[in-house]
């Protein structure tokens, strides 16, 4: 399905809102040889061409849902420079050079944020598995407000059958840590 | 100012809103006055952003991922299955064309061996030659040229067998008893050669007939 037409955007975008999974193998098949072919064009750098694709669609799902994909380009040439964009900071960051921005001049493509999520990631893997389950207790993941406010302390308890203090502060050793990785890190701007 | 631990405990409270109202006001003053406090808090709310954020990236990517690799594993299984296709078209076509040419060949034999009964009455002797050879060719024209027609050998001495052809196939020569039809002797051929010598001696005294398998002639003699 290649985007001709402004009612062909209209049904990418309603299909990416939908998590069709047609549309994320149209997408697949009408921009990936184009975006590979840029990829090899950064040499002696380990870049793969198949991440990049999926952590740069993933970003622009994402923006697309949350409305920041205004729709004033094709979402093709969208796609193409976010995955410019990973392939430029990877570049930088294996060469060792940081801090350079890099900003589409099309449209405004905010992936900084991105890198702050992936960075996260990382860090979620470093922590232990009891520690991973109380901070997702707490910042609202298996509750049925999620994203709407924190988990008290008593209700966490009662979850993993402690005592309200032992969670409180098994979550305040839990946090301490995760600070400190991410202070670890050197690219959380707001750190 | 720095922050102390209890501060912490209180920003915990006050996320949870775990505060009464007057400990909430108090709090609050701190906030705006108090740089680190209000970092450490600002951090606190945009971590809790991206862990939340980092599960909506990871369950988006995960869903991009699987429909992705679906398609790239049907294009490999589809491609897979097209050449299979090919390659077990061209071995059935390639023995089809084989057998169809075998069984031509049985054909002719078959054909060749009904008429030399039907014609002839000869006995059927167990050859060893493949008969696709001589059946391939089994239309060229054999003559029986030396020894015919009751020609008389001496006993003490060679003789020949001739013939003419324009083949140059394998065949195979074969010397009967007249009187009851016995093989005496058998002597593979190439139909080029035209002649093959044997010693009288190898067959004794008697009537005798020869003859080609490609051929429905028959050559009479007599050793004496």
């Amino acid at each position: 399905m290649v985007q001709k037409t402004n009612e062909d955007q209209f049904q990418l975008i309603r299909g990416i809102n939908q998590n069709d999974p047609k549309i994320f193998r149209a997408i697949y098949k009408d921009n990936f040889r184009k975006i590979a072919n840029m990829v090899l064009n950064f040499h002696n750098v380990n870049l793969d061409a198949e991440d990049i694709f999926q952590d740069g669609l993933t970003q622009a799902v994402i923006n697309v849902k949350n409305g920041k994909f205004k729709g004033d380009s094709l979402f093709s040439t969208y796609l193409f420079g976010i995955c410019r964009n990973i392939c430029l900071k990877e570049y930088n960051k294996q060469k060792g050079i940081y801090n350079i921005p890099i900003q589409d001049k099309e449209e405004e493509i905010d992936d900084d944020y991105f890198d702050d999520i992936k960075i996260v990631l990382e860090l979620k893997n470093k922590l232990q598995a009891e520690c991973k389950k109380i901070i997702d207790l707490r910042f609202g993941i298996g509750s049925l407000e999620m994203n709407k406010e924190e988990l008290r302390f008593d209700v966490i308890a009662e979850k993993m059958n402690i005592l309200p203090d032992n969670a409180r502060q098994k979550f305040k050793r839990c946090m301490s840590k995760l600070l400190d990785l991410v202070k670890q890190t050197r690219l959380m701007k707001n750190f | 100012m720095a922050i102390q631990e209890k501060d912490m405990e209180l920003l915990e409270r006050y996320l949870e809103d775990g505060l009464n109202a007057d400990e909430k006001k108090v709090f609050e003053v701190q906030l705006a006055i108090n740089a680190e406090l209000k970092a450490e808090y600002q951090n606190r709310i945009y971590l809790r952003k991206l862990w939340l954020d980092s599960l909506e990236y990871e369950e988006t990517k995960a869903t991009i991922k699987s429909a992705i690799t679906q398609q790239t594993k049907s294009s490999k299984t589809r491609q897979l299955w097209i050449a299979v296709s090919i390659a077990a078209s061209i071995i059935i076509l390639l023995g089809i064309y084989f057998l169809n040419n075998h069984n031509q060949s049985i054909k002719e034999i078959e054909s060749q061996k009904q008429y030399s009964k039907e014609n002839q009455g000869f006995q059927d002797v167990q050859e060893d030659q493949p008969p696709s050879y001589a059946a391939i060719d089994s239309l060229s024209i054999v003559k029986l040229i030396e020894p015919v027609d009751q020609q008389k050998i001496k006993d003490d001495s060679d003789f020949v067998f001739k013939w003419s052809s324009k083949s140059s196939l394998l065949d195979t020569l074969s010397v009967y008893e007249t009187r009851n039809d016995s093989l005496r002797l058998q002597i593979p051929i190439q139909l080029s050669d035209s002649i093959v010598n044997i010693p009288a001696s190898r067959l004794g005294n008697g009537n005798y007939y020869w003859k080609l398998k490609t051929s429905n002639e028959k050559g009479e003699f007599i050793i004496y």
